[in-house]
């Protein structure tokens, strides 16, 4: 099982938390052998939950260091990628303007389109955002399709579309 | 490519980087919550509110970012496959890289607000089993335009083909083989140079789906 672990953590940790994994697993087994108690050793540890207890823990320390602002802002972080152009301080401010500038635009959106949108910008394709949102996928796909064209316009309107 | 490639690229970049702050700490779901959700175990209405939650909460956003990429990693590397796992592991960060450099390229030439990417160390990751075995952002002609992966033997594949704004041009379900040929009045309409996406997912019987890594192509 802490093989398991080892490599679920190693999944979900963060480069510039590397450092911390070892710790990081300690803290999901313990958890694990808290919840395995307290359910008499009934609870089913599967991969699935494994791979939950990872994620809580490396979460909870992002979270942690977040408070104590101790986490790297994105122009500080390790570059892991060395083809990949490195932003001057400049840019990446711009980078995180843009961020708050979609936040802003998606806040205004009518609330399906805001959901069908920001799921999409997570990385969810159509038939996911659907499923998850308990909508048919054509209903997703023209709230995606007219939530960006909102997103776009609004963005335009902040001189930041094109 | 359509005008709308580097945009939407940006746009989830801008949208999930790392590194934003919280700005009501106390409202922030629990990390067992964002997984639930990212995972489907949330009604739908609660979903939502986590959902309308990471809008206005950047911390949060990356939150679930990383919960969709962890499930992701977790439903490639399951079960089968392990015995490709070496070279599709190595491979798949070969794949990557190209891809990470030429939309780099694009934000920094079009649109000129470079942001950086997050990515985690290679190390101790396992090759996906359901995998593009086309290069990432291939062109392929619209008269013969084959999508092709290596999967799981014995599962059921469906593709789907959309533009990079969601909008569903095929979808093909059922398939066994792992290929596909999409079919050119699909593609009708859509100019050259667009780039497309197309991901596959698995299903083996009593199991969960496997989904692939959203891969893209360019038409000709």
């Amino acid at each position: 099982m802490r093989a398991e672990l080892v490599r679920a953590v190693a999944r979900v940790c963060p480069p510039w938390l590397a450092d911390r994994a070892d710790d990081l697993v300690q803290v999901a087994l313990l958890r694990i052998y808290d919840v395995q108690r307290r359910s008499e050793g009934k609870a089913e540890l599967s991969s699935f939950y494994l791979q939950r207890a990872a994620y809580s823990a490396v979460v909870d320390e992002i979270r942690r260091r977040r408070r104590r602002q101790e986490v790297p802002l994105e122009e500080e972080r390790p570059e892991t990628h060395p083809a990949a152009a490195q932003p001057d301080p400049e840019s990446a401010s711009a980078g995180a303007e843009i961020g708050r500038a979609i936040r802003d635009c998606l806040g205004g959106l009518v609330r399906p389109r805001r959901l069908a949108v920001a799921l999409h910008l997570q990385g969810h394709r159509v038939a996911e955002a659907a499923r998850l949102l308990g909508w048919s996928a054509k209903k997703a796909e023209n709230l995606v399709y007219r939530g960006l064209a909102d997103l776009r316009g609004c963005l335009k309107g902040k001189g930041m579309g094109r | 490519m359509t005008k709308d490639d580097p945009e939407l690229e940006e746009l989830r970049r801008a949208f999930t980087a790392p590194g934003g702050a919280a700005p009501r700490p106390e409202d922030c779901p629990a990390p067992e919550t964002i997984w639930a959700a990212v995972h489907g175990e949330l009604p739908p209405g609660e979903l939502r509110d986590v959902v309308d939650h990471t809008v206005a909460c950047p911390a949060c956003a990356e939150d679930w970012r990383l919960a969709v990429e962890v499930e992701r990693e977790a439903a490639s590397t399951e079960d089968v496959g392990r015995a490709a796992a070496p070279l599709l592991g190595s491979r798949r960060w070969v794949r990557l890289a190209p891809l990470a450099a030429a939309a780099a390229a694009i934000v920094l030439l079009v649109v000129g607000l470079p942001l950086t990417q997050h990515r985690s160390e290679p190390t101790l990751r396992e090759g996906p089993t359901v995998v593009s075995r086309l290069e990432d952002g291939q062109a392929l002609p619209r008269t013969h335009c084959r999508l092709a992966w290596s999967g799981p033997a014995g599962a059921t594949y469906e593709v789907e083909v959309h533009t990079l704004i969601g909008k569903s041009l095929d979808t093909a379900r059922g398939l066994t083989a792992t290929e596909y040929l999409v079919p050119e009045a699909k593609l009708a309409g859509v100019p050259s140079g667009t780039r497309l996406e197309w991901q596959v997912t698995a299903t083996l019987p009593g199991k969960a789906p496997r989904y692939s890594s959203l891969s893209s192509f360019i038409l000709r």
